[in-house]
């Protein structure tokens, strides 16, 4: 297979798009497409301070590459977990993200939940009893949780995430089997910040995990290659395996059914919008993040329970 | 002939082949991997000679948080 702009051996084949492109111009068109997509959905401009969260992944890493390539202000924001899983998980996406941003001189800010909170991500799990046996649950809630109190704290203008179109088309597999509108209304390349809120982007969202793997691996970037322990069997892996096998037998099945649903809901013709954002939302009295609770936020209820439990 | 190399399983098929049909002999989803060979990546076209070592990257990530929103809320969802 040749590549389209020069006609040298391809290396990256994006079937989607019907085309083919070798290493040096795949390094260039991601930048570019990157560069495009900031622009289409308004994520934010050049003067702005973006916090990226960086995992050790390939996506987050991937990310802040290529912002710094495109020469935003890009700083880090590395959350230790503290999940060891038998592989020293947090420690080697610790290593590797400080190591990334050390080569390239980069800013990262490293906070780590277990001095934060008092103790580490499974065990906050284990005593607060969410996410039924396994410490997803409490993970997700306390990197939303973090990561936005850190990027306001900081007084960063955006928060930008690795998410790729895989990840975002999962989501949108799963909270359509289940219609879950809440979830619908709200899922998107930009949500906007609001009281309490910071602004979060997601610039990778149109490009396959395939493609953030190859721009990865072409840019020499090293990243954790082992899953999180804890993600084995996960409805959101399963839920890409049937779309890569949907995307196998129709090639741009997996970017049709993302972007139709944005032109959907751009339009308005999903759901009957009732002011979706602000519905039902009070400040948390601890922390005053927004929460649909009455009372404490489901963060600083679940630090409560453990706190609770450990005084006991 | 060809070794492929996926995470800790080695596989192996005959020489002349290509690195789709060499997938689809051993039920790999191509979508879900990127192929290499002496550390370049190759494509689904290209054929495959004995003696060929083809590492498989596995391309699936999961449980990254924060998809769908981010304003918290009660109940089940998939906010992976």
């Amino acid at each position: 297979m040749k590549c389209k702009k020069c006609g040298g051996k391809a290396s990256v084949n994006m079937r989607q798009h019907k085309l083919a492109l070798c290493k040096e111009h795949y390094l260039e068109w991601v930048p570019e497409q990157t560069e495009r997509f900031i622009k289409k959905y308004e994520m934010f401009a050049r003067d702005e301070k973006i916090l990226v969260a960086v995992s050790g992944g390939k996506d987050s890493l991937a990310l802040w590459d290529i912002l710094h390539r495109l020469r935003y202000q890009a700083d880090g924001l590395y959350l230790g977990l503290g999940i060891d899983g038998g592989i020293e998980y947090s420690h080697e996406s610790q290593r590797l993200t400080e190591k990334f941003a050390n080569e390239r001189n980069l800013n990262l800010h490293i906070v780590d939940i277990e001095t934060e909170y008092g103790q580490p991500i499974p065990v906050l799990s284990e005593i607060s009893h969410r996410g039924h046996g396994k410490p997803c649950a409490v993970c997700g809630l306390a990197k939303r949780h973090e990561m936005n109190r850190i990027a306001r704290d900081l007084g960063y203008d955006v928060l930008a995430t690795g998410h790729n179109l895989d990840d975002e088309a999962a989501v949108l597999f799963g909270n359509t089997l289940s219609w879950s509108s809440e979830y619908l209304l709200r899922q998107g390349p930009v949500l906007p910040a609001s009281d309490g809120l910071a602004r979060k982007v997601k610039p990778l969202c149109r490009f396959y995990e395939r493609e953030m793997t190859a721009y990865s691996l072409a840019r020499g970037i090293e990243y954790i290659y082992e899953e999180c322990p804890f993600a084995e069997g996960s409805q959101s892996i399963y839920y890409k395996e049937l779309l890569n096998q949907l995307e196998t037998a129709r090639p741009g099945a997996k970017l049709t059914f993302y972007l139709r649903f944005l032109e959907a809901r751009k339009r308005g013709d999903l759901f009957i919008e009732k002011d979706p954002e602000r519905a039902h939302l009070r400040s948390c009295p601890k922390c005053g993040q927004p929460t649909s609770t009455g009372d404490l936020c489901s963060f600083c209820r679940m630090i409560e329970k453990v706190n609770s439990a450990q005084a006991a | 002939m060809v070794k492929l190399i996926l995470r800790d399983k080695e596989y192996e098929v005959k020489p002349g082949m290509t690195l789709l049909s060499a997938l689809q002999k051993i039920s790999v989803v191509p979508e879900s991997v990127i192929a290499t060979r002496e550390g370049e990546m190759i494509l689904e076209d290209e054929i495959l000679k004995d003696g060929d070592v083809v590492k498989l990257i596995a391309v699936i990530s999961g449980g990254i948080d924060n998809r769908t929103s981010n304003i918290e809320l009660r109940g089940t969802s998939h906010e992976m």
